[in-house]
């Protein structure tokens, strides 16, 4: 039974949002005796107003709460950007709701009575698929930043090498001799940590950025 | 018990009649005969104390008969009535078992949690002691779910007791409550706290109350999700009656509907039997009191039925 939380779980909450006073303090107790730290909530709103929402962890949420349901507190939770991934409980019986749950992105889902191995194990996933996204996160925040300290002719640079343009081509299109372009290519690659044309790709995937459309053209005319 | 007292009158309503016919023709000098003589006076009184016996008999008899065929309606009339309570029943069976669950899935985690506890050194005691009046509690709480739902279940003639009506309210919410949760809609109740007990039955009330209940449950499906309420209250009426009323904010009911409601086989449900409403009357008037309905316009409608004082 006891499936002895490692470290990896440190520093991550598992919220339990459920009306019934039974079922919350009992979910909340076999979470915590399992080494996790749980916390329990009364309604949606009460969750909502807590800076629970964005801080690391997951949520285990029933779907049929008074007030604001399970399914409305996972929607106003999928507008923010850093919000904990949501397992829904749900009672056998509401198969629709489950569909449901599952389409406003629900992670997983546990049926009543909610069996402690299942939950642990249902729990840890979460966790873990929480702690990569805010890794991702992470890294685009850092990325940005670093692209974000390139003088602009270092952008044009970078757009241009990840379209494939050579120097000499670069050089031509940014009115210069090719020298300063390699000395702006340097800089370029130090500044966002790059050891290669495949790191800058990468970059340029995870930021979302486009390759530089008119030299791609340039090249094929 | 029954079928003996059945029996037995008629065969006394013979024996009687038998004795009765020797002394027939001696009946319409009656009056000569009173007149006549001491022997004579003896003869008219001890026939006209047959004939008295014989009309007693035959009209115990009648009586008997009349009751008989009462208790064949009213044994047919429980009898619909628990077939419309097995249907009721269907309807929140969803409900029920969140119910049910709920607690058994409470116990399940709490169960665990104090295993887990339990290898921990040293054990905290206290809290597995929580633990175990908590379980103890939520096996009390599915138990008396279940109690209720065998209750609704079985059939049973009418058998009057004291009835608080609060508790029937409480009952109903607490077997109804998933079910509206589940269907967003906020209930509320008004119960006064100083109600007086009534005479009533307590499984065909609490029928009348969920049947009022589901209805209006069904009549906001098409209602916004924000505008779903749910009333229930329970005052004195007047000195002699309580009132339980189930107010909705749902589709209300047109003003040309009002009279047929209570009608049996009026419905305007896809699946509706058209029933609830006619047992709910029927066994409000064998409790002494009236059923009614208001329409609020297009902004729901309340159901009121009374039930008089315990005299
Ligand atoms: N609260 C209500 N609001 C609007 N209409 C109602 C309400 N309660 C009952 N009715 C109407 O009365 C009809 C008869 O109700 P009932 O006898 O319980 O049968 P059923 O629920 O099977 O239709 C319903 O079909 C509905 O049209
Ligand atoms: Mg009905």
């Amino acid at each position: 039974m006891t499936m002895a939380m490692t470290t990896m779980e440190r520093g991550f909450k598992v919220h339990v949002v459920d009306d019934d006073d039974s079922f919350r303090t009992g979910l909340t107790r076999v979470l915590n005796a399992s080494g996790l730290h749980a916390i329990g909530y009364r309604c949606a709103g009460e969750f909502l107003l807590s800076d629970a929402a964005s801080s690391p962890g997951c949520v285990v949420l029933d779907v049929s709460m008074p007030g604001p349901s399970g399914i409305e507190l996972m929607d106003a939770l999928s507008l923010r950007e850093s919000a904990p991934p949501v397992i829904f409980v749900t009672g056998c019986t509401d198969v629709q709701t489950s569909v449901h749950a599952m389409k406003s992105g629900a992670v997983d889902f546990l049926t009543k009575p909610v069996r402690t191995d299942t939950l642990l194990d249902r729990v840890k996933r979460a966790i873990d698929l929480d702690r990569e996204r805010r890794n991702a996160r992470q890294e685009v925040r850092e990325l940005r930043e670093r692209y974000e300290s390139l003088t602009s002719r270092e952008q044009s640079v970078f757009l241009g090498v990840i379209a494939g343009a050579l120097n000499k081509q670069l050089a031509v299109e940014l009115d210069t001799c090719e020298r300063t372009i390699k000395t702006h290519r340097a800089r370029m690659m130090t500044k966002l940590r790059a050891a290669s044309l495949a790191d800058l790709v990468r970059i340029a995937r995870v930021l979302g950025i486009a390759p530089a459309e008119t030299l791609i053209a340039d090249e094929v005319a | 018990m029954h079928h003996r007292e059945a029996f037995s009158a008629p065969t006394a309503a013979l024996f009687v009649a038998i004795a009765v016919v020797p002394t027939a023709h001696a009946h319409a000098s009656l009056v000569d005969r009173f007149l006549s003589s001491d022997g004579a006076l003896l003869t008219g009184i001890v026939g006209l104390l047959i004939v008295q016996t014989a009309l007693i008999v035959v009209l115990m008899v009648q009586n008997h008969r009349q009751r008989q065929a009462q208790d064949d309606t009213k044994r047919q009339q429980s009898e619909v009535a628990h077939a419309a309570r097995l249907v009721l029943v269907g309807e929140i069976t969803a409900s029920i078992a969140h119910e049910v669950n709920q607690p058994l899935s409470a116990i399940l985690s709490n169960a665990d949690a104090a295993e887990i506890l339990l290898s921990a050194t040293p054990p905290p005691l206290d809290e597995i002691r929580q633990i175990l009046d908590d379980i103890r509690r939520d096996d009390l709480r599915a138990h008396e779910i279940v109690r209720n739902l065998r209750k609704l279940l079985t059939k049973r003639e009418v058998q009057m007791e004291s009835v608080d009506l609060n508790e029937i309210a409480r009952t109903a919410l607490l077997l109804i409550k998933a079910d509206a949760a589940r269907r967003g809609i906020a209930v509320t109740t008004k119960l006064d706290g100083d109600l007086p007990h009534v005479q009533g039955d307590p499984v065909h009330l609490q029928q009348v109350l969920l049947n009022l209940i589901v209805n209006a449950m069904d009549s906001m499906s098409e209602v916004p999700a924000d505008d779903r309420r749910l009333e229930i209250a329970t005052r004195r009426r007047d000195t002699r009656s309580i009132e339980v009323s189930v107010i909705d904010s749902g589709a209300g009911v047109k003003a040309s509907e009002l009279s047929r409601l209570f009608d049996s086989f009026y419905t305007t449900k896809p699946q509706g039997m058209g029933l609830g409403l006619s047992i709910a009357r029927a066994i409000v008037q064998t409790h002494g009191g009236n059923i009614w309905a208001q329409s609020n316009g297009a902004r729901g409608a309340a159901f009121t039925f009374t039930i008089p004082m315990a005299a």
